[in-house]
């Protein structure tokens, strides 16, 4: 069984002019150590999936498994439990907390494990060295460029080692030259071994995955899969 | 890092905000403090005043004859041929079973002398007792400290024009106008006051007096029990008890407490609403945080402890900064409602109190954007913004 198996997931928003279906019944199997793209027009679904993957909403049907974990069968709290060890988090708003260094930033995900705060710090700060902003540790986000903010928001999903990180248009608003030395980073981490699931519009983007899924209109329209497949970790 | 340390790197970093809070909650628990304490201070004031002064209760003689003056109109003027009390019986008084409730024992004696030609009412009193029971008189020029002076009250000062240290002929002997009574709007501006032996004997009355007013020495004595031990221990004596001024007061200070309830809960209401309305200002920005939060695996209870810490800590400043300003400003007011006051005291009960209010009402406000948060997915809190 792969790492990642969904079975007919969907989503339906419901909303006062209707229903908008956001994501049709979709089945998808994804390996471990995969550098996956999700790409499409927008509105196509691409977030929604990627949500949906996260454990961050429920979907309308279909069921979700994780490392053997149904994912969505399990209450609001343990999935909360759940993301924390399984999924770091990159958004495209960076969504950092204005009020804490990057250091604390980084450090968020810890926070309510019994992790001793020495420990969470040392984390920290391998995450930071890993992303290259070891010199920023004491900079709250405000004093960080886009980029900076990038790469502790990848800090911050790398702090707990999750198997799989989720990355929702990371070089949305990054030049171009930034948003390579971001790419470049991803794949790095990816031939360490790590799971990445990535939406993008950037079509630069596309050489660095190994499998590109394309949505329109809440379907699968192409699944790439290359030839190229580093691991196929799990049959 | 912990939870704590996450609320107070937000209180830290975002100072204008909790000052904001901060105050607003201050200002609605200093009043209520502050009120609560005046009012204390109050009843305390008047309680003291009402032990130490202020006759309650009346002796006068027991009388067959129906009364002749109906509403401070005599008929016939002072009438001669009243009957008077003993002044041997009086320390009877003293032995009731409620003897030690009893701050004063007033007597007096009454009559009729010519001044200068007039008919002028005197009464006799016990100088030591009746300036300090009648603590409303005030005196211009020295109350009665010699067996030859007189304080006469102020019509009878403007009649006969006299001022103080004035002297005065009654009876043949010589008299010092002492002081003048100031105007009291009362029966007592008619009378010409002496020492009681000097009255008894112009009067040709001694050892008698015309009635005696006892001072009971706390606000709620069992008024009504002595005044059947006294008439039990001198039967033919009339014994009333008056609670005129007493009740006159502790009805003003009853409206000033529901006054300052009144206040209190309209001054808090407004607190409250500056807090809630600071929290629901930023109920899209903490939906949104809480949203980060809630997808890097913070479970819900650890949002609203993250948050009620938080409020937590405002509140606990907030309810001690507004228990001690609202402490003080009781004692800056109190003077001015009420003199030679015994004083606010820091009143650690209410100091916990107010903490405690305080602490209810930010966490009311603070547990809002919680819950609201709470009930979204993160996905959708994560919306918000
Ligand atoms: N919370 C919501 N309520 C209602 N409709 C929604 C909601 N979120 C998304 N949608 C709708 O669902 C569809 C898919 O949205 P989604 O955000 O997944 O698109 P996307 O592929 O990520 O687009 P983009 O590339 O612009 O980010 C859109 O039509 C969108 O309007
Ligand atoms: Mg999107």
């Amino acid at each position: 069984m792969s790492f990642i198996t969904l079975n007919n997931l969907s989503k339906t928003y419901h909303t006062e002019a209707g229903e908008v279906r956001a994501l049709k019944p979709t089945g998808l199997e994804i390996a471990e150590g995969s550098f996956l793209g999700i790409v499409g027009p927008s509105g196509s679904g691409k977030s929604t999936l990627l949500t949906l993957l996260g454990g961050l909403a429920k979907p309308s049907a279909g069921s979700l498994l994780i490392d053997g974990i149904d994912v969505y069968r399990m209450n609001e709290e343990k999935r909360a439990d759940f993301r924390r060890e399984y999924i770091g988090f990159v958004f495209q708003a960076y969504n950092l907390i204005p009020y804490l260094t990057a250091e604390e930033n980084v450090m968020l995900p810890l926070a309510v494990t019994s992790m001793s705060s020495r420990k969470q710090r040392q984390a920290a700060l391998t995450a930071l060295q890993r992303v290259g902003l070891a010199n920023r540790v004491g900079h709250l986000p405000n004093q960080l460029s886009g980029g900076e903010q990038e790469r502790v928001a990848i800090a911050r999903a790398l702090v707990n080692n999750p198997p799989m990180i989720l990355a929702d248009e990371p070089t949305g608003s990054l030049d171009s030259s930034t948003s390579a030395e971001i790419m470049d980073l991803f794949q790095e981490l990816n031939h360490e071994g790590q799971t990445i699931l990535m939406v993008t519009h950037n079509v630069e983007n596309r050489k660095y995955f190994d499998r590109v899924v394309s949505l329109r209109d809440g379907c699968v329209d192409v699944d790439e899969p290359k030839p190229t497949v580093k691991v196929a970790a799990t049959g | 890092m912990k939870l704590t340390g996450i609320a107070i790197r937000n209180l830290e970093r975002r100072k204008a905000r909790m000052a904001f809070l901060i105050v607003g909650l201050m200002v609605g628990v200093a009043t209520v403090v502050a009120l609560l304490s005046l009012t204390s201070a109050m009843s305390a004031d008047i309680q003291h005043k009402m032990e130490n002064y202020g006759a309650n209760i009346l002796l006068t003689p027991k009388s067959n004859d129906l009364s002749l003056s109906y509403g401070g109109i005599s008929l016939g003027g002072v009438s001669v041929d009243t009957r008077e009390l003993n002044q041997d019986d009086l320390p009877k008084i003293e032995t009731i079973p409620n003897s030690r409730n009893i701050s004063a024992v007033a007597p007096k004696v009454l009559g009729a002398v010519e001044v200068n030609g007039a008919q002028v009412l005197i009464m006799g009193v016990d100088e030591k007792v009746e300036f300090h029971l009648k603590r409303w008189w005030s005196i211009a020029g020295e109350p009665i400290g010699a067996p030859d002076q007189l304080v006469a009250g102020s019509l009878v000062a403007a009649k006969l024009q006299l001022h103080p240290s004035d002297n005065v002929e009654i009876s043949g002997e010589t008299f010092v106008v002492s002081g003048i009574l100031t105007e009291t709007g009362s029966q007592d501006d008619n009378l010409l006051l002496a020492p009681l032996a000097t009255a008894q004997r112009l009067l040709g009355k001694e050892g008698k007096v015309s009635f005696v007013e006892v001072a009971a020495l706390c606000a709620d004595c069992p008024v009504d029990d002595m005044v059947r031990q006294i008439s039990s221990v001198l039967p033919d004596v009339k014994v009333n008890a008056i609670q005129q001024v007493v009740k006159t007061r502790m009805h003003a200070l009853g409206e000033f407490r529901n006054f300052s309830l009144a206040v209190s809960l309209v001054v808090l209401f407004v607190g409250s609403l500056v807090v809630f309305v600071t929290m629901m200002g930023s109920v899209n920005e903490r939906c949104h945080e809480i949203g980060i939060f809630r997808a890097l695996g913070f479970r819900k209870h650890h949002v609203v402890r993250l948050i009620l810490t938080e409020a937590g800590i405002v509140s606990i400043i907030a309810g001690a900064a507004g228990f001690v300003f609202g402490t003080m400003a009781a004692k800056g007011v109190l003077p001015l409602l009420v003199e030679n006051a015994h004083g606010v005291v820091w009143n650690f009960v209410l100091g916990g109190g107010s903490v405690l209010l305080a602490i209810l009402l930010g966490a009311l406000a603070a547990i809002y954007p919680a819950l609201h948060a709470s009930k979204l997915d993160p996905a959708d809190a994560l919306r918000t913004l």
